[in-house]
Formats: structure tokens, sequence, C-alpha cells
């Protein structure tokens, strides 16, 4: 239902699309953050949001002059306020702002808008200066904590360090909305890592080798473990001769991590396709768990270490128990392929042995630490 | 979470075999690639080769570990111990090798003294992991060998309850206040943002600056300010972000006294040069200046803010020391507007100035501004 602000903030929008247009898409321009910039939100052809943003530099915040949000059924509750509200969250901590938001006279006359105090007071936020038209600093850090998503656990990890003075809650909200690391490969540096604020930071070098070689171990398992959630999410429609893919429809499970057995858990909400195994075709059904135990390895390292890997595995099965709807895996780069063949072999038998799948992903170590050492890289100016 | 296990590999010294004779060569060559890391020259190329050769100093050293080689595990708090030791000690002395994963024969001795003297002085030579590496050294340091370090990730760790943090984390200094900032002149606005950021960092409160869509002659105008203004203000640190979300290093307030009168009359007897801060941006300039101070080619590449911002500083602080030596300068600065090159530049200015204050005035750089169709000279550093 569209609020009596509406019909202006629709107009003002079109104003600022057509004055960002002569004044920049017109002379192929970039616009500087001190000017107006207005943003659509759509997945396919459902349009969520519109917001028209520019940093404040006399405030040192982001001033906000449209803020339209949609809710459409089709979407879970709240989904057209919370993309628009993570964007506005974004763009305040990348333009060096203070995280501090400001609305103007044209959004609801100077208010917060409706719709963010509603999102606001169901992720359980007070937000205090809502006739000001402002969210301050602090609320916004505990907006995007919640809006970010994290588990329980992570937010824990998360608030220890924020308190520990090691990294902030801001930077680690803006790195996953950034895609430099996304929600469940940052759960994973949270929660399996021993030192997560070093892979977060960025903070080693390569010449520091020890360091670097374990930050970059662990970055590299993170990624593994979130190239096994994209293929499980990837859903192909249409025939033989044409496979579609279609935005906004991922096969829906949960993803949850067990920190001492560095293992991805996923709880199928539908029956699940089981990729890179052996056998040709193994669906986990709707209410079952994919147990994987993510381990990274290099060809040298899965030889070096399986006995060890074997172990924890068994040790694994017996904490989730043997019910039906647990299926086991042990999670290996490419590398794997690569071992000669009776040592293949021997491997897949002793894992058989003990009821857990060898699950071989098609990347290989090598090109997973070349993405790894790049965001570590990024990572490393991030403001924090 | 789950552990790392760090595996000390010790094999012997002699090249017996021709795994060994390989692994000596390759040694041998990736401390020569440390030495030109040390330097930073061909970053990216020397890591690449450093990568590459430990890779095959480790690989070698796992196949040999269990025919010839004793072995030492140490858990997770090893590496913790090291990354405090490596914050706090990084330049401590080049042939300490903190965190390298290689010790060829005549190596380890010094390595292990370092080490311990490290431990020691932070406290961390208590602990078992520490103490095991330490007495494992110094047995390969009397015996002789070579000692390699392997990693084991990912390895069964406890469940272990992070706490309760939530309480804590709630008590933590944010600010919940709104802004409300004059409509006063740009550069007044610019004042009196710096002050709240000072007034923020005083509180406790994170304090930060972000000059990115700043004109360039409010910068150095509005820092020199709070650089030289302290009137009973401890110096403070206050952070430097970008609007592409990039930090630098933080900017130094309040560290520097005015020159007195005795000390600004030697000033003038000092050559006079001017110079542009940016070639190949105004042309105009070339005419005019002796030199630019940095190359537009390496400062104007596709970066990070923060990254162009340390590079301008490390040049920077390259050049003052240059000039230092060379007895001191006046410098008329013209300059141009890129924030991260100005940022950089009066920060290593600042730092080089307030590192030695008493052999001022070595400098005086005086900062020139395009504005309203001719250069105007702003106020001097020195």
């Amino acid at each position: 239902m569209p609020t009596p602000y509406f019909e202006q903030a629709l107009g003002r929008f079109e104003e600022h699309v057509r004055e960002f247009d002569s004044k920049y898409l017109s002379k192929g321009e970039i616009p500087k953050d001190y000017g107006f910039r207005p943003y659509r939100f759509c997945v396919r052809d459902a349009v969520l949001g519109l917001a028209v943003v520019k940093y404040g530099r006399r405030e040192d915040l982001l001033v906000v002059d449209v803020c339209l949000t949609a809710d459409p059924p089709q979407f879970p509750p709240h989904s057209g306020t919370k993309i628009v509200m993570i964007s506005l969250l974004c763009e305040a901590f990348k333009c060096g702002a203070k995280l501090e938001i400001k609305f103007t006279e044209n959004v609801e006359g100077g208010r917060v808008p409706f719709a963010v105090y509603k999102l606001a007071r169901h992720l359980g936020v007070t937000l205090s200066h809502i006739d000001e038209g402002h969210i301050s600093p602090a609320e916004a850090r505990q907006l995007f904590m919640v809006l970010t998503g994290f588990s329980a656990a992570s937010s824990q990890k998360l608030m220890q360090l924020a308190v520990e003075e090691k990294v902030s809650p801001e930077r680690v909200c803006f790195m996953v909305h950034n895609g430099v690391w996304e929600l469940p490969e940052m759960e994973s540096i949270l929660l399996g890592s021993g030192q997560p604020e070093r892979i977060i930071l960025g903070t080693s070098l390569p010449e520091v080798r020890a360091l670097y070689l374990n930050d970059l171990l662990f970055a590299r398992a993170a990624l593994l473990g979130s190239f096994l959630d994209r293929k499980l999410a990837r859903r192909e429609r249409g025939d033989e001769e044409q496979v579609l893919e279609l935005e906004g429809d991922a096969r829906r499970f949960g993803i949850s991590f067990d920190p001492a057995f560095y293992a991805k858990i996923y709880s199928a909400e539908e029956p699940l396709l089981v990729p890179w195994i052996e056998e040709d075709e193994s669906w986990v059904p709707a209410g079952g768990r994919i147990v994987a135990m993510v381990r990274a390895r290099t060809v040298a390292d899965i030889e070096l270490h399986f006995e060890d890997d074997l172990a924890t595995a068994a040790k694994m099965m017996e904490s989730y128990g043997r019910q039906k709807e647990n299926f086991f895996y042990l999670l290996y780069p490419r590398d794997f392929r690569d071992l000669p063949q009776d040592v293949k072999e021997s491997i897949t038998e002793s894992l058989r042995g003990i009821g857990v799948g060898p699950m071989i992903c098609p990347e290989m170590a090598e090109k997973l630490d070349v993405d790894a050492a790049k965001r570590l890289e990024k990572a490393r100016v991030i403001r924090r | 979470m789950s552990k790392t296990s760090v595996l000390l590999v010790r094999l012997p010294g002699e090249a017996t075999l021709a795994e060994n004779s390989e692994l000596f060569g390759l040694m041998k060559e990736a401390t020569g690639v440390e030495v030109k890391l040390a330097k930073g020259a061909n970053l990216e190329q020397e890591r690449t080769r450093y990568w590459l050769l430990c890779e095959r100093i480790e690989s070698i050293a796992q196949n040999l570990a269990g025919l010839q080689g004793q072995l030492e595990e140490l858990g997770e708090e090893y590496l913790r111990a090291l990354a405090l030791m490596v914050e706090a000690f990084a330049s401590y002395s080049p042939s300490l090798r903190l965190g390298a994963t290689y010790y060829a024969a005549d190596q380890v001795q010094e390595h292990v003294r370092g080490f311990a003297e490290v431990a020691q002085k932070l406290g961390l030579a208590g602990l078992p992991d520490v103490k095991k590496r330490i007495r494992f050294l110094r047995k390969v340091a009397s015996e002789g060998g070579v000692v390699v370090e392997l990693q084991n990730p990912y390895r069964l760790g406890a469940v272990k309850e992070s706490g309760k943090w939530g309480e804590k984390f709630v008590k933590l200094p944010v600010s919940d206040q709104i802004t409300s900032v004059g409509n006063g002149s740009l550069v007044d606005q610019t004042r009196e943002l710096v002050a709240l950021a000072v007034e923020s960092k005083k509180k406790g409160l994170s304090g930060h600056l972000n000059f990115s869509n700043t004109r360039n002659d409010l910068i150095p105008q509005v820092l020199r300010e709070f650089v030289y203004g302290a009137n009973g203000n401890d110096p403070v640190q206050i952070e430097i972000v970008y609007s592409d979300g990039s930090e630098a290093r933080p900017f130094p307030l309040f560290c520097l006294r005015p020159l007195a009168e005795e000390a600004k009359a030697r000033i003038v007897t000092l050559p006079e040069v001017k110079v542009g801060l940016l070639s190949a941006r105004h042309p105009e300039l070339d005419s005019l200046v002796a030199f630019y101070w940095f190359r537009n080619q390496e400062i104007s590449e596709t970066r990070a803010m923060a990254q162009t911002d340390e590079i301008a500083y490390e040049k920077s602080v390259q050049l003052l020391r240059r000039l230092k030596k060379e007895g001191g300068y006046r410098i008329s600065l013209y300059q141009t507007g890129f924030p991260p090159a100005v940022v950089g530049f009066y920060r290593a200015l600042v730092d080089e100035l307030a590192a030695d204050p008493d052999s001022r005035p070595w400098i005086e750089v005086t900062p020139c501004f395009f504005l309203g169709g001719e250069y105007v000279q702003g106020a001097p550093w020195c």
C-alpha cells in the first residue's frame, strides 16, 4: 500500500534520474560521492526499492533523498526494505562516513521512513531519532549486524572480536555485502580458524610465510566450502537442449558450520542432489542433512594427513549419529584425482568402510589459493 | 574451532641425498629472495617466487620427514605467539627471520637466539609450545642440520563456547549522537569535522577523517592548524578513510610545536626550490617547477585510495630523508587535487619533522594552490 509520500518520492526519484543523466551519464562521467546517485533494486522483473544517496561531506554522513521500498508478497517479508537498508549501510561505510544516515525533508517529511522503522522493530533494534530523520552510528551498527544474518555462534565471535578490539563488526558486515567473503565463507573463517582477525584484516604478508600460509589454508577451505554451497544451490531448469538458470531460483536449504570438525552442514528443505560423488545420482530428501567435512588439501597433504582426516571423520559420525537422514562426506579439492590410483582406491575404501563418501570438487587447491590471495590483499586496504 | 598443528622437521645438514642437495639450493635461493623482499623491489614477482620456493622446500621436507627426519609437534598456541612476535618485532633484526618456514644450517643458531630473546621480552617464553620450539631448535643448532616447518590445519578441535559477549559488546563506546554541523564556509566546516574527529577520539570512540572529496587547498590548511595547534592537547592519531572503503595510516595531530624565532631566521638560508606535487597533471607547471615530487604514472594507478596514500607516504619519507641529508631546502609545493597523494605527502612530512624535532629547521614546505585563476600561497610547514 503506497504511503502518502509515495507519489512525491517517485517524482523526486525521476528528477534525480534526469539530473544524473544530464550531469553524468550523457557525458560519460561518474559522479563524486558527494553528488546524488539514484539506485533501483530489482530481482528479475520486480522492483524492490528505489534510493537516492550522496555523501554529506559537511556533516560526514550519508544523506538519503529518496527511500522507497516495496514488499511484494512473492518475496519474504521486508525484502525490499532489507535490501535498501543494507545498501545504505554499505554506502555509508564505503564513503568513509561514520555510519550515520540522514533522511532529507523529501523522505516522509524528514523522518526515518516508516518501513525502515518497522524493519528495525522487527529485528529488535530501537531507533531513537525517528523525528529528526537520523539513524545514529550505534543504531546503524546494530542494524548492519542483524541484517547481515550471522548465526548465533558467529555473532558471538564477532562481538568477541569487537570487544577485544581486533575487528569492527561494521567492517565484517561490509566485507560480506561487498563480496570479499560471502556470508557462509565469513562464518567458516570466523568459527573455523584460530586467528580469524588475521584473515579478515589481511594482516599477514607472504614474506611472513608461517602466518600467511596458515591464513591462506583457512581462506582456501572457506572457498572450497562455498563452491559446495553454490553447487548445491544451483537449480537448472529447461530441457535436454537448453539449460536455464534463473535469478532468485536457488534450491532451499540451511547452511551451518561445525568448527570442531571443520564441517559444513546442509539441512535440506527440498530434495538436494549430492554433487561430485562417484555414484551417478544421489538425492538427499527434504529434512535430511549433508555433513561435509571440508579438507582443502593439496595432493601431498592428502596423502600425508589422510589418517588424521579419517580419524576425525569417524569421530564426526559418532557425534552426529548414523541416522538415515544424515549423509556424510569428506570434501577434497581436485588434487585428490592426481593421487596414484592405488592410493585413491585405498582412501575411498577406507572412507566407505566407516560410511563416509569421498566428494571431489572440480577446483584445484592451487586455483583456490590464487583467489584466496586476492581476497586477502583486498581485505588489507578495507577500512577498519 | 579446528586446530592447526605445526610440525618441526629436522633434516641432516650434510648433502647425503640428492633431495637434500636440492633442498639446500632452494633454501639459498629463497634466502636471496628474502633480501630482495626486504628491499621492497619487484614485490609481486618476488613474492610469487618466494611462495614457489618455500612450497618446494616444504614438499621435499614432507617426503623426507618419515625417512630421516627428527620431528617435534607444536600446537595452535605457537602460531598465536608468533603473530604477537611478528607484530611487535617484525623489523627487530633481519637474521631473526620470524615467521620463516625453513632454516638452513647456518641460520638456526641466530634464529633461535633471537626467537628466545623476543619471546622473553613479550612474556611468551613460558608457553609450552614456545619452550618446545626453543629446545628443539637449540638441539639442532648444536648437532647441526636444517629445520623446516610444516602445517597441518583443520585438525579436530574442541567445541569451545565463545562465551556470552553480548553484554560487553553493547557497552562498547559507539556514538549514539546525531550530527548537526553549522552552515559556515567550507574551511569552517572542514575545521569542524577535524575537531569532531578529535573529540570522538578523546572519548575513546572511532575518530576518522575522510578527505576523498575535500578541496585540495583545504587539506593542508586545516590539518596544519591541528598539527601545530596543540593548546594543551596530547598528540593524537586520527584514522584516515577514503570513499572507496579503504583505510590508510592514521594522521598525527598536535605533534609539532611552531618553530622558535631564531630557528625561523635560519630557514631563509636554505636553498629555495619549486616543486610540483604530481607530474603530467598540469603541463603549464613544467616550465615553473624544478621537478615533480611524484610521477603520475606511479601514483595514479588503479588501486585502493589507501594504497595510493601509502605509496605516496613511503616515497615522500624516502625523498624527505634524502633532502635532509643534502642539508635541507625551502620548497614551494604546487599542489594538485588528488587527496591520497596530498595526505600521504603531509603525513610523511609531519612524521619526519616529529621524529627529530630538534633537528629543525631543515625543511620548509609552502603549499601553492591554484585558486581563482592564479597560484596562492598557503601557510608554511617547517
